[in-house]
């Protein structure tokens, strides 16, 4: 395994890692990005596979001319090398102020034979962005109900539509640029279900107009997803959702709910809708594991907490993106710039400091307007599941956890297994820890916290002892 | 200022397991519990029942266990087991699919063919088996694997259910519970105890220190210095795999022991020392004892190999200097009494016995004069 130090490492390829890199870069450092996908851009810029690239890839991509230039740049750089199928697993803080150790398997994930890799950085950049949060109701684990995303990947992607009648549900601006890429795949969308209200969306978007003229970029990037919406007849409610979803083998219709401020669904609302498919986001949570490893303080959404140069509170660690508030491409490109030129040790651009102020001010916004509320512990039934890698229900987790004396999050997730699969907790942690919370914890926690980021095979791990340091006695 | 005959201190599976014995024999006991019940020690361990000879060393450890005078407190504490989930009531996932014991070099068959002997002596049941025979009876076990011990009786139980069913099943008797309340004072008033707490003082006749690795400072708040330390230990378990594993595997002359929990995950552990311990939070796993134990894990069942790792864990435990258990009065302070130490997991059952004739001045059911705590003190007042 080798051993390589640098100056300044960051964690994700996606727009916020891509956009520090180009910064440090300009600010004179060596540096190293590490991204796990197999090509730069992210869940934001995503690609076509390498069999089907044509010159319509920009058709579903905002900001694509930015990113290749970007890329390019980073590509042609000598003082920056780009490793794709980078995947950190651990990263391991010394005492006493030495470089912490990043450990990383490069290689397919799935494939035989990676190359363990350890970097020494002077400074970590976490860009690792967001995820999808899908609230569980009943059927929601029914062939036929994706997450926004996977939609929207497999139309952005393999330009494929997750179904001819589709409903769109949830809550955020992220829905509308779904609907868009689902009607140029040929899908019809029948309606989408925005959960907050009139009332929250009003005070989220309406209040203070004027500070809006500032993210002229991003309103016109939503008015253009309402103009094809309003062209295509799609329906949009406000204060609705879907609580469940029916069907045998897959989905076959959703019961709609008119939903109160608390997201509790209004008794006497409830109707049937038709579809063959249901693509539902909530929200974005933050990949926080890796910055929790090297101990970064969070906030009580989850989000790490930085200062004015995107500097978190362990000292050389700075984050950008997702991962300090759901904010969206722009946001992170400003704070990827901050964070890049501050770790080269330059001033960042006065410019792009106001940018990035600016879009927090919208990423605030976006909490006030579509923040899940508590109401959506309601949804469930007992027998709707919570985790779907361990297959544990929202009733066998409330069961454990009004039977046990043992309330701490960690063993009751143990005891009910929820959180404890494969995806160790992405999916269905935040829900988990919300309905255990509800149920008074004495010792709560984050599921995110953990000292392996993701599964390794036993074999790659027992072969990284050969180069580790001596023995202890 | 409240009255009760004991206050157990520490709610882990040894304070739990007391509270319910003295409850059960007609005493008024509270637990007062640091932080949450069933959370340190008896919530990190991997829940083994070890009934045949351990591996005498954990990696870094400075004297080995004496396994000669383990041997008949596993034993005793194999049947007493056995009989646990009946007197519960309640299903703790206790099974006992047996173990294997294997050797690799010949000072490692040395050990195994002489605690063998000393197994037949104590009526523990193993048999030697050359490696071809271990390997047809379990074909996962590598080539490296030259002999291995069978005992029937190894096997495990749940450790995120016991120490709360025993906790649940005392408070039916009327144990009280105290949460998130630390013992800060300990003093001899007339015939007993006062035990201070932020929350108020708690007066009793007896007290029982089960507080693991917070042992040595609460008995050092009675004026009595324990030699004991506590030390971090890790943990780390696979995905969910289908059967492979139907039986516990160890290591006579290494730090390893393998088991597949019934979910399917592949715990993998053997005494390795964490990175640091920490008593105010969760210890930090080390990647480096990781390595060395899953490295070891895949010499002794090579098809783990391909297996995915998904966590690991580190969790304290009380050591002595001479690695053996600490159980009894604790002298110059009567009625003080401590449990703790290793392997209590596999005593717990049988320590909340020996506690409780200790407490009605009955004979003990094992002898056990020789794990006393006063071999560990520096110096009483």
């Amino acid at each position: 395994m080798s051993e390589k130090a640098c100056q300044v490492l960051i964690i994700g390829g996606g727009p916020a890692g891509m956009s520090a890199a180009r910064a440090a870069l300009a600010g004179g450092a060596q540096v190293v990005l590490l991204e796990a996908g197999d090509a730069l851009g992210g869940q934001f810029w995503r690609h076509l596979p390498e069999s089907r690239k044509g010159g319509e890839e920009q058709v579903l991509h905002h900001k694509w001319r930015h990113f290749n230039t970007v890329q390019r740049e980073l590509r042609d750089d000598p003082g920056c090398e780009v490793v794709l199928g980078a995947h950190v697993w651990a990263i391991e803080r010394p005492d006493g102020g030495q470089a912490p150790a990043v450990h990383v398997m490069v290689g397919p994930p799935d494939g035989a034979d990676r190359e363990p890799r350890t970097y020494l950085p002077q400074s970590i950049i976490f860009a690792t962005g967001g995820q999808e949060r899908t609230l569980p109701f009943p059927g929601w684990d029914l062939p036929g109900v994706y997450t926004a995303g996977a939609a929207q990947a497999l139309a952005k992607g393999e330009r494929v539509a997750v179904g001819q009648r589709v409903l769109v549900a949830g809550a955020g601006p992220f829905l509308l640029p779904v609907v868009t890429s689902l009607i140029r795949t040929g899908a019809t969308v029948i309606g989408v279900a925005e959960a907050s209200g009139w009332k929250r969306l009003a005070k989220g978007w309406l209040s203070r107009p004027w500070e809006l003229a500032a993210t002229r970029s991003k309103a016109g990037e939503l008015g253009g997803y309402l103009r094809e919406m309003v062209h295509h007849r799609v329906p949009y409610r406000a204060g609705t959702t879907v609580i469940a979803a029916h069907g045998e083998e897959s989905v076959e219709s959703v019961t709609l709910a008119r939903l109160d401020a608390d997201w509790k669904p209004v008794p006497g609302t409830q109707r049937r809708v038709e579809v063959d498919a249901v693509c539902v986001s909530h929200g974005f949570v933050p990949r926080t594991e890796l910055a929790l490893t090297v101990g970064c303080t969070v906030d009580a959404h989850g989000f790490v907490v930085v200062d004015d140069q995107q500097r978190t509170s362990v000292e050389n660690v700075f984050c950008a993106g997702e991962l300090t508030g759901i904010g969206g491409v722009d946001l992170a490109l400003a704070e990827g710039e901050i964070a890049g030129a501050t770790a080269a040790g330059t001033q960042p651009r006065a410019s792009v400091v106001k940018a990035r102020n600016v879009f927090r001010a919208f990423a605030e916004r976006l909490q006030t307007a579509h923040g899940i509320r508590p109401g959506w512990q309601t949804w469930p039934e007992p027998g709707t599941t919570l985790c779907r890698c361990e297959d544990v229900t929202v009733g066998e987790v409330r069961e454990v956890a009004a039977a046990t004396q043992a309330r701490g999050l960690r063993s009751l997730k143990l005891t009910t297994r929820a959180g404890l699969g494969p995806c160790q907790g992405r999916t269905c942690g935040r829900n988990t820890e919300e309905i255990l919370s509800s149920c008074g914890l004495l010792d709560p926690g984050r599921t995110a916290r953990r000292p392996i980021a993701i599964p390794v095979r036993l074999g790659e791990l027992a072969a990284t002892t050969s180069s580790q340091r001596e023995e202890t006695p | 200022m409240s009255t009760v005959d004991v206050v157990v201190i520490g709610a882990g599976v040894l304070g739990a397991s007391a509270a319910y014995r003295l409850a059960e024999k007609g005493f008024s006991v509270e637990v007062l519990e640091r932080g949450a019940p069933n959370r340190e020690g008896s919530g990190t361990t991997a829940g083994n029942l070890h009934i045949q000879a351990i591996h005498t060393r954990r990696p870094g450890q400075a004297v080995p266990v004496d396994s000669r005078r383990f041997l008949p407190l596993q034993k005793a504490a194999s049947d007493r087991w056995s009989t646990v989930e009946a007197e519960l009531g309640e299903e703790l996932e206790v099974r006992r699919p047996g173990g294997f014991m294997v050797a690799e070099t010949e000072d490692d068959l040395d050990q195994l063919t002489t605690k063998a002997v000393w197994e037949r002596e104590v009526g523990i049941k193993t048999e030697i088996l050359d490696g071809d025979t271990a390997r047809a009876e379990l074909p996962v076990l590598g080539p490296s694997v030259r002999a291995a011990t069978w005992c029937p009786d190894d096997g495990y139980a749940n450790p995120l259910l016991a120490g709360p069913a025993w906790l649940r099943a005392g408070m039916r008797l009327g144990v009280q519970l105290s949460p998130g309340t630390p013992v800060t004072g300990l003093e001899r008033r007339g015939e007993g105890w006062e035990v201070t707490t932020p929350t108020g003082t708690t007066s009793c006749r007896w007290v029982v220190n089960t507080a693991g690795p917070w042992i040595q400072p609460l008995t050092a708040l009675a004026g009595v210095e324990l030699r004991m330390r506590p030390v971090a230990i890790q943990m780390h378990v696979t995905v969910r795999v289908p059967p492979l594993l139907p039986c516990l595997v160890q290591h006579i002359g290494r730090g390893l022991s393998v088991k597949q929990v019934t979910a399917g995950n592949v715990l993998i552990g053997g005494g390795w020392p964490a990175e640091s311990l920490d008593l105010d939070a969760r210890s930090h796993a080390s990647l480096h004892s990781m390595a060395g134990n899953l490295a070891e894990a895949i010499r002794i069942l090579p098809p783990l190999s391909r297996l995915s790792l998904l966590r690991m864990w580190a969790g304290p435990l009380a050591a002595t200097p001479d690695e053996m258990p600490v159980i009894g009065a604790v002298p110059g302070a009567d009625g003080l009494l401590v449990a703790g130490g290793t392997y209590a997991f596999t005593f717990a059952p049988l320590w909340a016995d020996v506690l409780a004739a200790a407490v009605l001045g009955e004979p003990s059911p094992i002898d056990v004069r020789d794990l006393g705590p006063d071999r560990l003190i520096m110096g009483a007042k």
